[in-house]
């Protein structure tokens, strides 16, 4: 699935709709950054807000590369919906059934008193995102974040 | 977007300047962590990790920095961050990171508070 395949349309709302799908591969990154970055930006999306969202579907891409494909292949399919003041990014994956809103976070203030690092991704989604929505499709794990600018939150 | 760290020794303090370029992700922090062992290793036991040219940092690079804070306080150093991002800093507030990392505004700010004022 290497070179990304990219696409866009207008929605019957009148948003914009973008789709990437990349190769579950950690050097995709940047593109996957890259590509939702320039797409809020120009959208008028806040910086803060911009950047919120990008480290959102980065922390969740690196969790779908570590875990769902470590063992390489697959593919990380991402549709950003936008229209300000909303951005609604969806990411679909075909691993194993996982709610991340069902996690058990470990607290954090006793693995970083002990020099312990990790365990921050799906905590940094949730407090950065608005909303965040989980459903299993078929055999296919459907995320969605959602932010909404000019409301003082991330 | 690429990344590259410089690494600004202050002489005689015992103390490194890394300014951060680009962007950190899981593709990327491991040249964080080099850079930080390489500082380690060579002696340095005070770090300023310099944000103000870093575009994105994902939470792999902030548990890679409380690793090495922890191993530089191991050895009586320390690690503080600077020049954040509106982005970055909400994270670190959000995170409760304030109570394990000092941050400054800019790098002079944070080399005068590691080092009492001797640059």
């Amino acid at each position: 699935m290497n070179p990304a395949g990219r696409g866009s349309e207008r929605g019957a709302a009148g948003e914009d709709k973008i789709r990437i799908k990349v190769s579950a591969d950690k050097h995709s990154l940047n593109m996957i950054r890259q590509a939702i970055g320039d797409a809020m930006k120009t959208r008028g999306f806040s910086t803060l807000k911009t950047a919120g969202m990008e480290v959102s579907v980065i922390e969740h891409c690196e969790n779908l590369i570590k875990h769902v494909y470590a063992a390489g292949g697959g593919g990380i399919s991402i549709e950003m919906k936008l229209k300000y003041p909303v951005a609604m990014v969806r990411i679909t994956d075909t691993g194993p059934e996982f709610n991340m809103l069902e996690a058990k976070l470990p607290a954090l203030s006793g693995r970083i008193a002990k020099g312990l690092g990790g365990k921050m991704g799906i905590r940094t989604i949730l407090l950065m995102c608005d909303e965040v929505k989980y459903r299993r499709r078929g055999s296919v794990n459907e995320n969605v974040f959602i932010i909404r600018d000019g409301n003082g939150r991330s | 977007m690429s990344f590259d760290i410089i690494v600004r020794p202050r002489l005689g303090t015992g103390l490194d300047v890394l300014e951060l370029i680009g962007a950190v992700d899981m593709s990327t922090v491991d040249v964080l962590a080099d850079r930080l062992k390489g500082s380690f290793s060579s002696g340095s036991r005070k770090i300023v990790v310099d944000m103000k040219k870093l575009e994105s940092f994902s939470s792999a690079g902030w548990g890679t920095l409380v690793e090495w804070k922890w191993k530089f306080q191991q050895e009586g150093g320390s690690l503080v961050v600077s020049g954040m991002n509106e982005a970055q800093q909400r994270v670190y507030e959000l995170m409760g990171l304030e109570a394990s990392f000092s941050q400054y505004t800019d790098v002079d700010s944070a080399v005068d508070g590691l080092t009492g004022g001797a640059k």
